[in-house]
């Protein structure tokens, strides 16, 4: 008996800090925002309660709908390219050859580097003026661009940074996924005289098609709020051309300190990233399951 | 050439391109870290050009860089070792008494955007007058590590055999005792990779440091946004600053690839 009341208490005490911390810092501020999404509340004026208008508002703006349409449009094509291309990547690692620890170790540093740092790189490179894209594709003989700084390229220029940074790591995690893959499958194929082609479509695919999945998963869940690279280069223009839901609520929280409003949109943001987040999820389940 | 031999050049062809398309930002940023600011608005000395160190020295002269990286270091560290001391029990307690429900909060903090907290904390710490505190800034960089910190870890518990615990409950050794003595032991691997990470999710976040930090608590990445504040934007600095706060990071991920790229992958693989 007393050795029960004992492990309870460890339950207890072991994990009471970490449930008051997600009080504190999550539940409580999630309620708060909910609450203030129904008030017209300011950081200077007190906040009064106006019922869903902040909502009604917000469906009215067609900065808003923009702003839905370039998360979408941001988050499909990046999560999209990252998984493919890492993929490829991942295969292409996945032979042995020499210093392969130094190339995998190279493939941290997008994910390591500090975004905001990389963000400055970007928008050197990307530079009308003085950038490395448009001389070299003046060597081509073609028209210098604006890129980021222009409303038809600022997105996929963006899309690109993404892309680029999110490819290593779902690379890396589809690697690991591969070198699970036992060797005695492809040896007995090798016996049966099956081609490399082969080998990969009815071997090595259907092995490591949940980690893929779940790779694609993980980056949906992270590229779709993404925040650091975009707010560094355009914050969200130019005449909000690259503005996404997140960066949208960033702006309208501490650029315009609308708080009622933007706790509205951040609401509608993070029922999107929940709901969209729990189907990916619910799907993995029931394919790994079926 | 033999066939075999035409596959060998392709491979490493195709992999030059791979690790030319990974590397180079951090080639650029480099370069033009050593270029005189000329050169830079230059750009027919795009590639060729004579190096300097000035940058360097003019980014922790000019531009103090030096407050900026202390301060990322204490609140990396504040925030780190708090997440462990939070986290481990945690993670130990869900895998040891099927706390499925915390687990799945736990999940769903990772899962929903960091902006939607920000603006009640912004506005509590604001009337309590802490903003600008190594404590609050430190505080918000939990809000990534301590979920990571429980999430990376309840595996690493779950797969401690109970015989091991049980055998040493015989011993005579209370609950607190076997969690120190017994569990984190056998899971040093796991709370390597959780502390390399969650100092670098520390050290490189944004926004909140933008929000919550100020005079006394910029940060590294803020220090280098501000770069772009001035009229007249001193890229070389900038590159220079860059590289001088990114290095460290990098070398560190380097030295510890193999927890990194464990971290990276648990929960992907297999899950």
């Amino acid at each position: 008996m007393i050795t029960y009341l004992k492990e309870k208490n460890t339950k207890f005490y072991f994990s009471l800090p970490t449930i008051l911390f997600l009080f504190i810092m999550v539940i409580f501020p999630i309620l708060f925002t909910l609450y203030s999404s129904v008030t017209n509340s300011t950081l200077s004026a007190a906040s009064g309660f106006v019922g869903f208008s902040n909502y009604r508002q917000l469906f009215q703006e067609a900065r808003f709908w923009d702003s839905m349409g370039n998360t979408i449009y941001f988050t499909i094509t990046a999560s999209i390219f990252e998984t493919f291309l890492g993929l490829l990547f991942a295969i292409l690692l996945n032979r042995a050859f020499r210093g392969k620890t130094l190339v995998k170790t190279m493939f941290l540093l997008p994910f390591a580097a500090t975004p905001v740092a990389i963000a400055m790189t970007w928008q050197l490179i990307y530079d009308p003026n003085m950038g490395i894209v448009n001389a070299f594709i003046a060597l081509f003989g073609m028209e210098p661009k604006l890129w980021l700084a222009s409303t038809e390229t600022a997105l996929n220029c963006l899309i690109f940074i993404e892309i680029w940074q999110g490819t290593a790591i779902v690379a890396l995690i589809i690697s690991a996924g591969l070198s699970l893959v036992p060797d005695s499958l492809y040896e007995a194929a090798g016996i049966d005289g099956a081609s490399s082609w082969k080998c990969f479509f009815h071997i090595t695919l259907p092995s490591i098609n949940n980690t893929v999945f779940m790779a694609f998963i993980l980056r949906f869940i992270e590229v779709i709020k993404a925040f650091d690279i975009i707010y560094a280069t355009t914050k969200g223009g130019p005449m909000h051309a690259s503005e996404t839901l997140n960066i949208y609520g960033y702006l309208k929280a501490f650029q315009y300190f609308q708080f009622g409003s933007a706790s509205a949109l951040i609401t509608m943001f993070t029922i999107v990233v929940t709901i969209i987040g729990t189907i990916l999820l619910k799907i993995k389940k029931l394919t790994t399951e079926g | 050439m033999t066939k075999k031999g035409w596959k060998k050049v392709g491979f490493y062809c195709l992999l030059g391109i791979v690790l030319v398309y990974v590397l180079f930002p951090f080639f650029w940023m480099v370069i033009n870290s050593i270029k005189d600011h000329k050169d830079i608005m230059n750009i027919e000395r795009i590639l060729f050009f004579k190096p300097t160190l000035k940058n360097y020295l003019g980014a922790f002269k000019n531009y103090d860089m030096v407050v900026p990286i202390k301060n990322s270091l204490i609140i990396g560290f504040i925030s780190t070792g708090l997440s462990l001391a939070l986290g481990l029990p945690c993670a130990y307690a869900i895998a040891r008494y099927k706390m499925d429900k915390l687990s799945a909060a736990i999940l769903f903090v990772r899962v929903i955007p960091a902006i939607t907290f920000l603006i009640p904390w912004f506005i509590v710490v604001s009337k309590l007058g802490i903003t600008d505190t190594f404590f609050v800034v430190s505080l918000s960089h939990m809000i990534l590590s301590l979920p990571f910190t429980v999430w990376i870890m309840t595996p690493f518990f779950e797969s401690i055999p109970i015989e091991l615990e049980e055998a040493a409950m015989i011993d005579g050794c209370a609950p607190f005792g076997r969690f120190f003595k017994v569990s984190l032991p056998i899971t040093r691997s796991g709370i390597i990779t959780v502390t390399i990470m969650s100092f670098i999710y520390s050290w490189n976040n944004f926004m909140y440091a933008m929000v919550l930090s100020g005079k006394n608590t910029k940060t590294v990445p803020i220090a280098i946004f501000n770069f772009v504040g001035y009229s007249f934007v001193d890229w070389g600095a900038m590159m220079a600053a860059a590289v001088a706060i990114t290095s460290p990071i990098l070398i560190l991920s380097l030295l510890t690839q193999k927890y990194i790229i464990k971290g990276l992958t648990s929960g992907a693989v297999k899950g």
